[in-house]
């Protein structure tokens, strides 16, 4: 009996400090406010024999508006604000809706939750699991694993890897093996 | 004995108006199909079925929505949010502003059939542009959108083909919903069934109207409406606000006159009796032997039967004080029967006038006439009380010397010729000239509609068929002779349907340039080379390639069950067994060089159709008609006139004022209006009847002091009557109320006038 009862502590205990861990992580993304970074942009799946790379500069202004330039190969903007994504490419612009593409959703809308330290929000859509890849608690690892309310958007796992209150990596793989990993810089 | 009949008379009378009243609603078929309205000796089936097309289409109940008078971003925000909100309590709306979701319903049979659909190039070349175009997509970060969707097709065809529906437009591309500087923001709202009632219309445009008042109580913002729905709306305002003012005027104004002419206001009642029953008897007639009546038909023949409102009029002021009213009756009797069949014999006349409204109409005003007429005779008498009735005859009708009367009458003739002689132009048959819309409004609309890439809506190509899949195979080579005028910057595209719905010739086609699979690996082997793809990777598009070759064509009903659907339905339209082929076009930037292109092309000019001046045709040839009939009714009166009297002059005396009151309620259209339309013409059928009258007992009154004045007392309260009441839709902002009342309120006075003045000559 007494064994059950350290089981049942233990595991609230391990939960309380998961969520102390999550919030101070989230939190601390979220403290640094607007976020101006190099990122690389990986695409990767079962019809390419090597990865498709593109590199450019991310912004982020709190709470909604995300701004991916990217630089090369091509040059081409990607504006989201609210449910709205504006594509411009030279002269010629095009609008679409998050909400119409769930695939593309899903990762911009992961994106914008960890950086204003959107608990309650990742939590509606996904599983969350915390945990650190060294001794000291710097370099971490939070993996989403999606609802299944959100299962039909064919994404298997959304991995963020960050360290200390630096976002580093946002890893997107889906059901179909395919996977899209935006590398984000530390700024010089 | 009055005291005791009337009410038994007054019970068979109710009786008989509730059992007609049963009928009609029971039986009668109301319809407002405009080819029951069309001369059946020109009757056009192809641009009937275009016309039905635009009078019950969804284009036909649309509205735009401009939200300007604040910044872009504000606009944008309004946009959205009035979107979202109106979209969610309205759900027969569907409210587009440029940024939504695409319904996808049915997506897979267009992915089944995808290489039919559009022109592929099959070659090494062309797949190696395809994947060129993939790896571009990619690098730009747009693998989670493409996904594997290119494993299946690196063409992305079905993409390809839904790129199709858009059009060009002048929109600030800047901002993700419709908005264009100097304009604002635009929302169209369009209704998912064609048969949408005027009132689901109104209460969706007061819930925006209110919405946006909600989301923008304070600022500068405006939100303005417009298309053919709001404009069915306002015009329906429009008439009833006609009616309302009508409704409180009516009785208020019988009130007054009957007061001050019979001292009563009680013989109001029995005054409506005969026209009330005559309508409804009309009604019933028309219905036993048409089967259905025209809408048309019973708001012009109610305008017709206006003139049985003076019978019981006549019977009131024609009686003597200690004379019973079936004395007064019997006396008047010759010239009120005259008067009355020879209107309605004239109006008779219009049964064969050729096309089947004006035969409803002949045979609606005939027998509503002949009831009200006898009604008064036979009926009148026996249910009003004889000692109620007490006109006040004070004017002694004969106090206008002859010669002041003959200088009047050339006044007036004088007054009458003026328009006449100052106009170039005496009809107009234009549709703008009887459309209920502004200038400013219909300005507004058509710059809307360009603005979002609207399509020309008055100039189309119409190709016709029994045989569906050889109407597409001639709508492909039309369109591709009309691709020339974008070639040449005419128009900025040309929509024919098969862009949604291919011939099974163009399928063929489509489907014999497909490779064979061995082919086909090989050709995505080498367009690969020197790329990321794996050729092995592409073993579905190969075998999707493969089944297409063998699959049955895609057909119309297919068709309809996916997103194209609205596109063909728009293009094709299904009537009497055959098909029709709408090819429209959008950004028609020179009209006159189009019409010159025609004029150089006439194989391809023979499909074109101007609705515009197809429908300014039809209404010429309406008014033709109408304009016979006038003078088939007036040579009718003329005769049957001469005859009963057997003397030219008095024959002269009791046309002439019909004929001027005829023609000074033209003058008067022609004075404030641009030109003659049906509509003044349908009016003057009642001047006819009411001239008639008015010319008959003056002339019957002539010498005879005490029945001249009572003669003139009946004509002044029928002329008082009718005058006032048609002023209010002579001011009505609908052209066709006013063109209307205008004629009928200047050709009753000036018939009126003239009668009097004639009859006091010689």
């Amino acid at each position: 009996m007494s064994r059950l009862w350290i089981f049942i502590v233990g595991v609230v205990f391990s939960s309380l400090v998961h969520a102390d861990f999550l919030d101070q992580r989230l939190s601390s993304i979220a403290a640094n406010s607007e976020l101006t970074a190099p990122f690389t942009e990986i695409w990767r799946a079962d019809y390419l024999d090597e990865d498709v790379v593109n590199h450019g500069s991310l912004h982020f202004k709190p709470p909604n508006i995300l701004v991916k330039e990217i630089i090369s190969p091509d040059s081409l903007i990607y504006t989201v604000s609210g449910d709205s994504v504006k594509i411009q490419q030279g002269e010629k612009i095009q609008h679409i809706k998050l909400s119409s593409s769930p695939e593309l959703a899903m990762g911009i809308n992961t994106m914008r939750m960890l950086l204003r330290g959107d608990r309650d929000g990742l939590e509606e859509m996904f599983l969350i699991q915390l945990r650190y890849s060294d001794k000291n608690f710097q370099s971490w690892a939070i993996e989403l694993f999606p609802r299944s309310t959100y299962k039909k958007v064919k994404i298997k796992k959304i991995t963020v890897i960050g360290n200390e209150d630096d976002l580093r990596e946002i890893e997107v793989d889906y059901v179909d093996n395919s996977v899209h990993i935006t590398r984000i810089s530390p700024n010089e | 004995m009055n005291n005791t009949r009337s009410p038994v008379l007054h019970a068979i009378w109710l009786i008989a108006i509730s059992l007609l009243l049963a009928y009609l609603i029971l039986h009668m078929e109301v319809i407002t199909d405009i080819k029951q309205f069309m001369p059946v000796d020109k009757e056009d089936g192809t641009f009937h079925a275009l016309q039905s097309e635009i009078l019950t289409g969804h284009e036909s109940t649309s509205m735009l929505l401009n939200i300007h008078g604040a910044n872009a971003e504000r606009l944008v925000k309004l946009s959205r949010a009035l979107r979202e909100e109106v979209s969610f309590t309205e759900k027969n709306a569907m409210i587009r502003n440029g940024e939504g979701s695409f319904d996808t319903t049915g997506i897979e049979i267009l992915e089944e059939n995808r290489f039919l659909l559009v022109d592929t190039d099959w070659s090494v070349e062309g797949l190696k542009r395809a994947f060129q175009s993939r790896l571009f997509e990619l690098r730009q970060g747009q693998g989670p959108v493409i996904g594997q969707s290119i494993k299946s097709d690196p063409y992305l065809s079905v993409k390809k083909y839904f790129e199709l529906i858009k059009r060009p437009t002048s929109l600030d591309e800047n901002y993700p919903v419709w908005y264009a500087e100097g304009i604002g923001a635009i929302l169209r709202v369009d209704f998912g069934t064609s048969n949408i009632d005027l009132d689901t219309i109104e209460r969706v445009q007061s819930t925006l109207r209110s919405k946006f008042q909600e989301l923008s109580p304070t600022t500068s913002a405006k939100l303005e409406i417009t298309g053919p729905g709001a404009i069915a709306v306002a015009t329906r305002a429009e008439i009833q606000s006609v009616t309302h003012k009508l409704s409180l005027a009516i009785p208020l104004l019988l009130l007054l006159v009957f007061w001050v002419a019979y001292q009563s206001v009680y013989l109001i009642w029995f005054s409506v009796i005969p026209l009330i029953t005559g309508a409804l008897v009309g009604l019933v007639i028309t219905q036993l032997i048409f089967t259905s009546i025209h809408g048309v038909v019973i708001a012009f023949g109610i305008t017709m039967l206006g003139v049985a409102l003076d019978y019981p009029v006549h019977l009131f002021s024609h009686k003597y004080k200690d004379e019973q009213l079936l004395t007064t009756a019997k006396r008047i009797w010759p010239v009120l029967r005259l008067g009355g069949l020879t209107s309605a014999i004239a109006f008779l006349v219009l049964l064969f006038s050729g096309f089947e409204g004006l035969s409803q109409l002949a045979v609606y005003a005939f027998s509503g006439l002949i009831i009200a007429l006898l009604l008064t005779r036979y009926f009148l008498p026996h249910v009003v009380s004889s000692d109620k009735v007490k006109p006040r005859v004070y004017v002694n009708g004969e106090v206008i010397p002859p010669f002041s009367a003959s200088v009047i009458l050339v006044l007036i003739v004088l007054v009458v010729l003026f328009p006449w002689m100052q106009s170039d132009v005496y009809w107009n048959d234009s549709v703008d000239a009887v459309s209920p819309v502004s200038p400013e409004w219909k300005e507004q609309d058509a710059r809307l509609r360009n603005v979002i890439g609207g399509i020309e809506v008055s100039d189309v190509f119409v190709l016709a068929d029994t045989d569906l899949d050889r109407l597409l195979i001639s709508t492909e080579q039309l369109s591709r002779q009309l691709n020339e005028l974008v070639t040449e910057g005419v128009v900025k595209s040309v929509l024919p349907v098969t862009d949604f719905l291919p011939s099974s010739e163009q399928q063929q086609a489509r489907q014999d340039k497909i490779p064979q699979s061995k082919e086909l690996n090989d050709h995505v082997r080498r367009a690969v080379e020197n790329m990321p793809f794996k050729a092995s990777a592409f073993k579905e598009f190969v075998r999707q390639a493969e089944r297409t070759k063998q699959q049955d064509f895609i057909s119309y009903d297919e068709i309809l069950r996916t997103p194209a659907r609205p596109f063909v339905r728009q293009g094709l339209i299904e009537a009497q067994g055959r098909w029709l082929s709408v090819i429209r076009i959008s950004g028609l930037s020179a009209p006159d060089r189009l019409m010159h292109w025609l004029d150089e092309n006439p194989d391809v000019s023979q499909y074109h159709v101007n609705i515009k001046d197809q429908v300014s045709d039809l209404f010429a040839l309406y008014r033709n008609r109408t304009l016979s009939g006038v003078y088939f009714v007036l040579a009718i009166l003329a005769a049957v006139v001469f005859l009963h009297s057997k003397k030219i002059t008095t024959s002269l005396r009791v046309i002439s004022p019909v004929v001027i009151g005829v023609a000074g309620g033209l003058a008067a259209g022609l004075l404030w209006g641009e030109g003659l339309n049906i509509f003044h013409l349908m009016a003057v059928f009642l001047v006819i009847g009411m001239g008639l009258d008015y010319s008959l007992f003056f002339n019957h009154g002539r010498g005879k002091s005490a029945v001249f004045a009572r003669s003139l007392h009946a004509v002044s309260v029928s002329a008082v009557t009718t005058v006032t009441l048609f002023l209010f839709l002579a001011f009505s902002a609908i052209p066709v109320l006013s063109a209307m009342g205008g004629v009928i309120v200047a050709g009753v006075f000036i018939s009126f006038m003239t009668a009097w003045m004639i009859s006091r000559i010689g």
